[in-house]
């Protein structure tokens, strides 16, 4: 009897757990299939691309590639784009960081102020900005330069809000008045307590800034000058233009940009999934 | 903690960034509204003081408003798939007996990788009419292919898909994140209580997760009314410009007609529409702040 | 730290030579190039003799009619790949100027030379602009005005329509429009043969002399194949056989008339619409090229670039004809900065471009069409074109050119073009009267310009 009854509830959980598993695959077949098309479509050529549906591979990868490559440095590309990403998601998040531990973990004077003020700058349209930012960094004489494209990222309004959205949740305060308690200096509670326990939140946020950087287009287009700085984005935009878009070498180009960013996704997620868990240290 | 004394290290650790933010976000946001009292030359870029001339025409501009209601429109359509989606493949991911969470969660943030150009030639060619992948698979079904271009309603749920279908796996990290930040001893002692599956997920796990909740809300809404890039990538023209939302009209006003003056105003107007949409989602969330339990876990599975 | 990155970044980066392949020419200082540019120039060196290159190289004439003693550098900024083939070329004739070319491709280019001109600091001597924004630019004094290298003289022989859209709203010369980019029908031979009883493209303009009998002409075709071919592709393809022969929707002063072409085009449209010679297939969708190149739809309106067509299958079986009406659409203007301390090189380059020996070279190594009428037509005696099945699609390319009227546009030409017939297509689809598609126009017309005056 008691067995019957083990089985017959454990059927249910085996049935309720392949719907979950039915579902959860379904939705990763329509978010693959992008990367499905953007393969297929990169060993096509331009007409096949634009009035077929493909399903399988081509044969004229090795001349989209020579096309993409035929005017620009596609390595350079990758290695100018991988030094930015990495610089600027190593410095917008430890400065937002540093700026939303003192919103969540602090009273003083003018905070409101100043995190209202956070919250609208996010509310404006930032497209238009780009005039008044390229004014700004011609007077400064910043034009053409890595640190134009570094420093400003530090104004990411959208982190300082997360991460103080994140120790508002998950940092408890007694933890903080423990380290106090124990002379802990400022600077030092900072890196030891507060950055190690927001792990989950930095690796989450550097994903998205990392990936928006690898990505972004308009600010380094609008900035850099020089053919050696250019990032990827703005090499493999070099192969579409208004009129004449070659989509097999651009589709070529998407691959080889895609590519990098998976691999740290993947190294993200795993750190992302762990569960650290922040409340259980101070349980009591 | 509430020592005072504590407290004025506060200004060293925001200092840097506002420092950054005062020099690089704030001088733009202002010139752009000076600049929205203005004509600005094209190429010159001499401004001619020229009153409140801007803001009347965006006033007048019946094209604005109807921009402000196709935004709301494909915002709805498109928030609400994406957050209850994103929030039941987040709990289902966070299951230990589920295999292969790695992978999928990898994949399900493929879509984000993806640049805006890339997702308008998809979108395009997937919804086009009659030979579309998803007009083959309607003519399959013995259906008759639909025109979702030329329609207004149809043409704006293809870019609430869009959206939705590239955001997703975004917001499952940001609530993997929430969800990680869960003591594993709280959800152990309400099981030890006899909790069940669905009171453990709206009695603790939404409760606990209330800021990143209303984090992933206020920047959906922020940053969702700011949509662009599908509107302006996905179909050329719709009839009766019903895919334009407001930024596409503020990025044409600026960067096709080149009218900077009249697309500065037009920022600002944009600019109160989300402010005023943004208030009223934290009053949303706020209003929930004193009673825990059910109400505010339905609610927030519910945005 | 970052400092040190980007350092070592840039030591990295000063490994790879400048492009564009003859690098190895010592460049001169730029003053010292721009004097010796500095020439009474009377040479247009198509003839110009292999031995005369080597000898005069050290002679520091003033007359520096030999192009190997022209030295200098300038900066030319472009979004479109192509422009390596203009720099690429100019350099085996110009081995001794070095041209710093920047390709900034994108949508985006258009903001990135805004930004520039606008702040002063950084700008290309020479920059390409798009015909889609190019008279929003042109009267600006920070383009200069060509006139300083004679440039009536340089294309007497264009194509009027050329000459015309190289114009600011004054008059003046502000940019150089080096090929030409005519709109033609692309046909298929076999489907024409088999439908129409013809691949002639003379005999296939000739039956399509006006919208009444194109729409006859298709309705015959959907008839006599049991509407398996139709013969037009979409509403959408009609205002552009007619873009540039209608007259301007609104002048260059901003003052609307909708002349009688227009409503006439309005009618066209519908008549369109209601016959069975409209496929109505999105142009440059995938179903349009797919059928088109199946021979399941007779007609596609073009410009000379594409890539729509399945080469594969259809190589030797395409053809062009002229429509009854002539226009273009995509032209590149070059244009030099005014402020430009290298304005005398840049001008070699602009007069090398627009030389009738490297017209000739467009066309022979990179397939463009020339923009002097001289050269087009002295090349298409002759000419023929394997892909189109030995068509002399010069000769037709040319027919057209000569049909194009000389506007030179404003800001508003093409907006208020591509506005009226989304104007016109939708309201033809959703039935309304003539009166109400302009009543549409303008209120579009009176959001996006609202200083055009209307009547």
């Amino acid at each position: 009897m008691k067995d019957k009854a083990l089985t017959a509830s454990k059927m249910k959980k085996y049935a309720a757990r392949t719907v979950v598993y039915l579902f959860a695959i379904a939705v990763a077949v329509t978010a693959f299939y992008p990367f499905f098309v953007m393969i297929i479509s990169a060993t096509h050529d331009n007409y096949n691309i634009v009035a077929k549906i493909n399903v399988l591979p081509g044969n004229q990868l090795a001349v989209n590639y020579a096309r993409l490559t035929q005017n620009i440095e596609l390595y350079r590309g990758i290695f100018n784009s991988v030094i930015l990403a990495v610089a600027v998601t190593a410095v917008q998040n430890y400065f937002t960081a540093m700026a939303a531990y003192a919103f969540s973990k602090f009273e003083f004077k003018g905070r409101n102020v100043l995190f209202g003020v956070v919250m609208v700058a996010m509310m404006l349209p930032g497209q238009l900005g780009i005039i008044g930012f390229y004014k700004e960094i011609q007077a400064l004489n910043l034009l053409n330069s890595y640190f134009t494209l570094i420093v400003p990222t530090i104004a990411n309004c959208f982190a300082v809000f997360f991460y103080k959205q994140y120790l508002d949740g998950g940092l408890p305060n007694e933890l903080l008045e423990a380290a106090v308690v124990d002379g802990c200096g400022e600077l030092k509670i900072f890196h030891r307590i507060v950055i190690p326990l927001m792990v989950p939140a930095l690796v989450t946020q550097g994903v998205m800034t990392f990936i928006g950087n690898w990505n972004s287009y308009l600010t380094p287009l609008i900035v850099l000058n020089d053919k050696k700085k250019m990032t990827l984005p703005l090499m493999i935009a070099t192969v579409r233009d208004s009129t004449h878009a070659d989509y097999g070498a651009q589709y070529v180009g998407m691959l080889v940009s895609v590519i990098p960013m998976v691999i740290v996704f993947c190294f993200a997620s795993r750190i992302i999934m762990e569960k650290i868990s922040i409340g259980a240290a101070v349980k009591g | 903690m509430n020592s005072k004394k504590r407290n004025k290290y506060a200004y060293f650790y925001i200092t840097p960034f506002f420092i950054v933010f005062l020099i690089f976000s704030l001088f733009p946001i202002l010139y752009s509204f000076v600049l929205s009292f203005c004509d600005m030359d094209v190429l010159s870029g001499r401004f001619t003081f020229v009153g409140m001339r801007n803001y009347q025409r965006l006033f007048e501009s019946g094209y604005f408003f109807k921009s402000i209601g196709n935004t709301l429109l494909i915002w709805i359509m498109s928030i609400i798939p994406q957050l209850s989606i994103a929030f039941i493949l987040a709990l289902i991911l966070s299951n230990k007996w589920f295999r292969g969470r790695f992978l999928l969660r990898n994949i399900y943030y493929f879509p984000n990788l993806v640049t805006p150009v890339t997702i308008g030639l998809l979108f395009g060619a997937m919804f086009s009419y009659p030979g579309g992948a998803v007009n083959n698979i309607i003519t399959m079904l013995g259906l008759e292919a639909v025109d979702f271009q030329n329609n207004q309603m149809l043409a704006r749920m293809v870019i609430a898909i869009a959206i939705c279908w590239k955001n997703f796996g975004f917001n499952i990290i940001y609530f993997t994140a929430g969800i990680n930040s869960i003591s594993d001893d709280v959800l152990e002692a309400a099981e030890v209580d006899g909790a069940s599956n669905w009171q453990k997920i709206t009695r603790i796990t939404l409760p606990l997760m209330r800021p990143i909740l209303i984090y992933v809300l206020v920047t959906s809404v922020i940053g969702g009314l700011q949509m662009f890039d599908e509107s302006h990538l996905v179909f050329k023209s719709v009839p009766g410009d019903a895919t334009v939302t407001m930024v596409k009209y503020l990025y044409d006003s600026a960067f096709e007609r080149f009218q900077f003056g009249y697309a500065a105003a037009v920022a600002y107007g944009i600019f109160v529409i989300i402010i005023i949409a943004s208030v009223f989602s934290l009053l949303v969330t706020k209003e929930k702040k004193d009673d825990y339990g059910e109400k505010k876990g339905r609610k927030g599975a519910g945005k | 730290m970052k400092k040190k990155l980007v350092s070592i970044l840039l030591g990295a980066a000063m490994v790879v030579a400048a492009l564009g392949g003859c690098g190895s020419e010592p460049t001169t200082t730029p003053t010292e190039g721009t004097e010796a540019a500095e020439t009474d120039t009377t040479e247009p060196e198509a003839e110009e003799d292999a031995a005369e290159t080597e000898e005069s190289a050290d002679t520091e004439t003033a007359e520096a009619a030999d192009p190997a003693d022209v030295t200098g550098e300038f900066t030319y900024w472009t979004y479109t790949d192509s422009a390596n083939n203009l720099v690429n070329e100019f350099n085996k004739v110009y081995p001794n100027v070095n041209i710093n070319l920047q390709v900034f491709g994108g949508d985006e280019y258009k903001t990135k030379i805004l930004t520039a001109l606008q702040s002063g600091t950084d700008v290309p001597d020479v920059f390409d602009l798009e015909e889609g924004y190019i008279y929003e630019f042109l009267d600006s004094e920070l383009i200069a005005d060509l006139s300083y290298i004679n440039i009536d003289e340089i294309v007497k022989d264009f194509y009027g329509f050329q000459v015309a859209q190289m114009k600011d709203t004054s008059g003046a010369f502000k940019c150089l429009n080096f090929q030409s980019s005519p709109v033609a029908i692309w046909y298929l031979k076999d489907a024409c043969e088999e439908w129409l009883g013809t691949s002639d493209p003379a005999e296939i303009s000739a039956m399509l002399s006006d919208w009444d009998s194109i729409i006859a002409k298709g309705e015959e075709v959907y008839e006599a194949s049991g509407g398996a071919v139709q013969l037009w592709p979409n509403l959408g393809e009609m205002p552009k056989v007619v873009a540039f022969s209608n007259d301007p929707l609104i002048s260059a002063d901003g003052k609307m008339t909708i002349s009688e072409d227009w409503t006439n085009l309005i009618d066209a449209m519908r008549t369109m619409y209601d016959s069975t010679a409209n496929a109505e297939l999105g142009s440059w969708g995938s179903e349009w090229a797919a059928a088109w190149n199946e021979g399941k739809l007779l007609f596609r309106v073009m410009p000379c670039w594409d890539f729509f067509t399945d080469w594969e299958m259809n190589k030797g079986n395409v053809g062009v004809a002229a429509p009854f009406l002539a226009s273009y659409e995509g032209a590149t203007g070059i244009c030099v900065y005014n402020n430009s301390e290298k304005k005398d090189v840049a001008g070699e380059f602009l007069k090398f471009v627009a030389s009738d020996e490297f017209q000739k070279i467009n066309l022979e190594s990179y397939n463009q069409i020339p923009a002097s009428k001289k050269v087009c037509d002295e090349l298409a005696e002759g000419f023929s074109a394997e892909d189109f099945g030995g068509q002399n699609i010069l000769a037709t390319y040319s027919e057209i050119c000569d049909k194009i009227a000389d506007i030179t546009p404003s800001k508003y030409t093409r907006p208020s073009i591509n506005e009226f017939g989304k104007a016109a297509g939708e309201g033809v689809k959703a039935g309304q009267d003539n009166d109400t598609i302009i009543e549409n126009f303008k209120s579009a017309i009176k959001d996006k310009y609202p200083e055009v005056v209307m009547d």
